[in-house]
């Protein structure tokens, strides 16, 4: 056997150099739009998921809906096992109570 | 086309086929030695400010070398890992109306190539293919000189012992 047939020089596939070029030319563009489009939306996707929240309703239910100028309903106050008493306020924005602990029987008639 | 583009043109142009047929001896496919020959220009052009002039030809083979190697052991590894007999590799250059002979002939020279131990694999496999010195060999594998020529001449006594006398030429 001849040492040509063992180390037989092999002609590479056509057209290398433009193939190599067009990798060289991928390497050299910026990839970060790509990478801050896939970003945002991943962060859409992730936001567009979550459940909606009626802020305004949330709000009118909190003991602090006044400070947010939501009238507050006047059927918000519900006791148990005690008694009211609804006192003057300047602001009609803002109801005040007083409240006590009293057993059933005692609650006098609320006003 | 920048001056530098130029070089790399140049560079790649004188040494694709070298490179390509030392790559093509470790992994046998024509597709991957070809992927494998480009990954290492552009690993020598990525470094390309900090390599010596005089130095990038046996650079160019020493990455070449590398990457085949990592290749071929993660082919290995992946055959391994998902059960996958390993099967000889078709020479992809035999056409259909070949002689068996031909085929039979290429097949034992791969076998016997590929039973080398890597390092004398390396030596001869540059020394046969590359076109570069002793000295070059020695400075892409990073060894003496004088070891180059010894290695050389282990390799080719064992690829007589596989496959016969070897004659020149």
């Amino acid at each position: 056997m001849k040492r040509s047939d063992v180390f037989e020089p092999l002609e590479p596939p056509p057209h290398g150099w433009t193939r190599m070029k067009a990798r060289l030319e991928e390497r050299r563009r910026p990839r970060w739009p790509l990478a801050l489009a896939a970003g945002a939306a991943v962060f859409l996707a992730v936001v567009l998921q979550q459940p909606r929240v009626d802020v305004t309703a949330e709000l009118r239910r909190s003991p602090s809906a006044g400070a947010f100028g939501l009238k507050v309903s006047s059927e918000a106050l519900t006791l148990k096992d005690g008694a009211s008493q609804q006192l003057p306020s300047s602001d009609e924005n803002v109801l005040l109570y007083r409240v006590a602990v009293v057993s059933p029987s005692e609650a006098p008639p609320s006003e | 086309m920048t001056a530098r583009a130029n070089e790399l043109e140049a560079l790649y142009v004188r040494l694709e086929k070298p490179v390509f047929n030392v790559v093509y001896r470790w992994l046998w496919n024509v597709e991957e030695a070809r992927d494998v020959t480009q990954e290492a220009f552009l690993k020598v052009w990525q470094a390309w400010e900090r390599v010596d002039a005089a130095t990038v030809e046996p650079l160019v083979f020493r990455t070449a070398l590398n990457l085949a190697a990592n290749r071929l052991r993660t082919r290995k590894l992946w055959g391994w890992l998902t059960l996958e007999p390993v099967r000889e590799r078709a020479d992809e250059r035999a056409a259909p109306d070949e002689a068996l002979d031909v085929e039979r002939r290429r097949a034992q020279v791969r076998r016997a190539v590929d039973a080398l131990p890597e390092k004398l694999k390396r030596v001869v496999v540059l020394c046969e293919l590359s076109g570069l010195s002793y000295a070059q060999v020695a400075e892409a594998l990073e060894i003496p000189s004088g070891t180059v020529g010894s290695r050389r001449n282990l390799a080719l006594a064992a690829l007589q012992k596989s496959l016969g006398p070897l004659e020149d030429a």
